[in-house]
């Protein structure tokens, strides 16, 4: 099969699925699914394409390029699956480019630290804006969307305070964000909007940070009793976190 | 307000309840507060561990004192997990059976070679006993998690790494479809089901066990298609099983399609490993309602297309040629079922009148 022939049958499965969409009734389940699959398709297509003119191994540009093209597709589409797929490859195209090209973030930020702090803010600022406009658009409204963002949130931050207890290097804003964020989860998700799985993130997050931080502040006792008092404050406060969460659980039913 | 309340306010609506019903109250805690016990639980066993490594290391070299101190701290769990239940117990019971399997791992290991069959079969069978015997959730579906891997390791020393899979398949499959039959098994079949499902998951990627089976590379082209082979038909048991629950006639037409469809779909998806394995627990999970199946079958066919995108020994042609015809499969099976249904409906109509 010529490439010519491989690029038309691609490009004649976008233009299918698109034709699918605009043929049936908008905002029904397989409009959403045809749109999904020209999504998909796109991606297809431009990874041919990248094959064909050798524009390297999966670089940043092809899943970055393909987010940016397919977007309109994703907000017409009032669809959550896809929203969650575009993310996705916001977050796949950050990663690339630092290896690729090193950190976006200037004032000598090491490429790691750089790549947490542009993870962070891309979920960050998903999830308020998830959490801000689901109040309208119900279709917003899944909770799985709305944990796989937060999931991400915490992953960066709490690797950002990881990096700020331990890195010499690195400096203290990582660990001052994070604080500000556990403070600002138990205020939206205990007082303003309660959800339990975001409380139970909020505390493993702190479980990690706190151990992590005496690790290092009784890291000079260096023997085995380090390590049996870190596995009681483990302990206590795992305990703690679970009797409080069942205690909400509680309430909330 | 929950689902079962709203369910039960629209039933009492309706007038469907002749009784004054009310919900129980619910004391199990959902599933991300179980995983979050769980990983502070084994993030405290790591510590107690390095704890009692650094203790005995002072005071014995002895692998039998440390094979025996092991048993004595898992006996403890035991008792501990057994006695009633409260947060802070579960985990010490957690952490003191983990650092226990921890040292008899450690004198296991340095009695005999990691790579002897006799040190993998060991591990299986203790963690299945352990996933059988351990009256604590979280400690069943980490033993069974272990088994599932350790039976694997030791296939694949034997030289049938082509069979594991099915045989934890089928396990799998036979526990996720029995869960409610046996009333006092039920919360075993569920924690070991779920073990076995995450073990199989993870092992079906065969990533992590890639360094037990160099030798076995030459026969792995044969090896692949027998594993995939036997889980697709392990696809038609789930299948014909199912079928018998529902009382559908095995040799009718909707049996005998609905088996067809099932074989089809199988042999479509054996060129990509693992696809079978993820259509079964999203068929087991459909059945049973189960959303947390539902969403562990999606999550790994999602990750088996998209690691059969990237494997190097077939062309990408092949590759789109042979997830084309599987995506093809699918739509004129779903067209097929949605028109079957409307002729259905249309001919109750027709009765009706």
């Amino acid at each position: 099969m010529s490439r010519l022939i491989k690029f038309v049958l691609l490009q004649l499965l976008v233009v299918t699925a698109i034709v699918v969409y605009l043929r049936i009734k908008t905002h029904t389940f397989i409009s959403q699914i045809s749109l999904t699959s020209a999504f998909i398709l796109l991606g297809a297509l431009m990874a041919y394409f990248g094959q064909t003119y050798q524009t390297g191994a999966d670089p940043w540009q092809l899943f970055f390029n393909w987010a940016l093209l397919g977007l309109p597709w994703v907000v017409i589409s009032r669809f959550s699956p896809l929203w969650m797929m575009f993310l996705a490859l916001l977050n796949l195209s950050l990663v690339l480019y630092h290896d690729a090209l090193g950190p976006i973030i200037p004032f000598g930020i090491n490429q790691d630290e750089s790549l947490l702090w542009c993870l962070l803010i891309l979920n960050c600022m998903s999830l308020i804006v998830w959490e801000l406009c689901r109040v309208k658009y119900v279709w917003l409204n899944q909770s799985w969307a709305r944990r796989l963002l937060a999931i991400g949130v915490a992953f960066s931050a709490n690797a950002l305070a990881l990096t700020s207890i331990f890195s010499s290097h690195a400096s203290w804003l990582g660990g001052t964000v994070w604080a500000f964020l556990t403070i600002m989860t138990y205020v939206v998700y205990r007082k303003i909007q309660p959800d339990l799985f975001m409380l139970a993130l909020g505390c493993l997050s702190g479980i990690v940070i706190v151990v992590a931080w005496c690790v290092k502040v009784a890291g000079h006792i260096g023997d085995s009793s380090m390590f049996i008092l870190l596995f009681f404050l483990t302990i206590g406060l795992t305990t703690a976190a679970a009797v409080w969460l069942k205690k909400l659980m509680r309430e909330l039913q | 307000m929950t689902k079962s309340a709203q369910l039960l306010e629209l039933l009492t609506h309706n007038k469907l309840l002749i009784n004054q019903t009310t919900l129980p109250q619910q004391n199990q805690p959902p599933w991300y507060i179980k995983v979050l016990l769980a990983l502070a639980g084994w993030l405290a066993a790591l510590f107690f561990f390095a704890f009692f490594a650094l203790t005995l290391m002072d005071i014995t070299d002895d692998i039998i004192v440390r094979a025996l101190l092991g048993l004595i701290m898992v006996l403890t769990a035991y008792f501990i997990l057994k006695s009633p239940q409260s947060e802070f117990l579960e985990h010490i019971g957690l952490a003191v059976s983990l650092s226990g399997q921890a040292l008899i791992a450690w004198a296991l290991i340095e009695f005999l070679e990691f790579k002897d069959q006799e040190i993998w079969l060991i591990g299986a069978v203790v963690q299945m006993l352990l996933a059988w015997f351990m009256p604590s959730f979280l400690h069943r579906v980490f033993s069974a998690f272990i088994a599932a891997y350790a039976f694997s390791g030791f296939m694949a020393l034997v030289g049938l790494p082509a069979l594991f899979s099915s045989i934890i398949m089928f396990v799998c499959a036979w526990l996720w479809l029995h869960e409610f039959q046996v009333k006092q098994h039920i919360p075993r079949f569920r924690a070991m089901a779920y073990g076995l499902t995450l073990g199989l998951i993870i092992i079906k990627s065969a990533t992590p066990l890639a360094w037990l089976w160099p030798e076995q590379i030459g026969a792995n082209n044969l090896s692949q298609w027998l594993d995939e082979a036997l889980n697709c038909l392990i696809l038609v048991y789930v299948a014909v099983i199912l079928l018998k629950r529902y009382q559908v006639t095995f040799s009718s037409t909707v049996s005998l399609c609905c088996l067809a469809a099932t074989l089809l779909i199988g042999l479509a998806s054996m060129q990509a490993p693992g696809l079978t394995t993820a259509i079964m627990l999203i068929v087991l999970s459909f059945a049973a309602s189960h959303r947390v199946l539902m969403g562990l079958g999606i999550m790994s066919a999602l990750y088996y297309i998209a690691k059969y995108y990237y494997s190097l020994e077939i062309t990408l042609n092949q590759k789109s040629i042979s997830l084309v015809i599987l995506g093809l499969i699918l739509l004129a099976l779903t067209k097929g079922l949605a028109l079957w249904q409307q002729q259905k409906m249309a001919v109750g109509a027709q009765t009706h009148e």
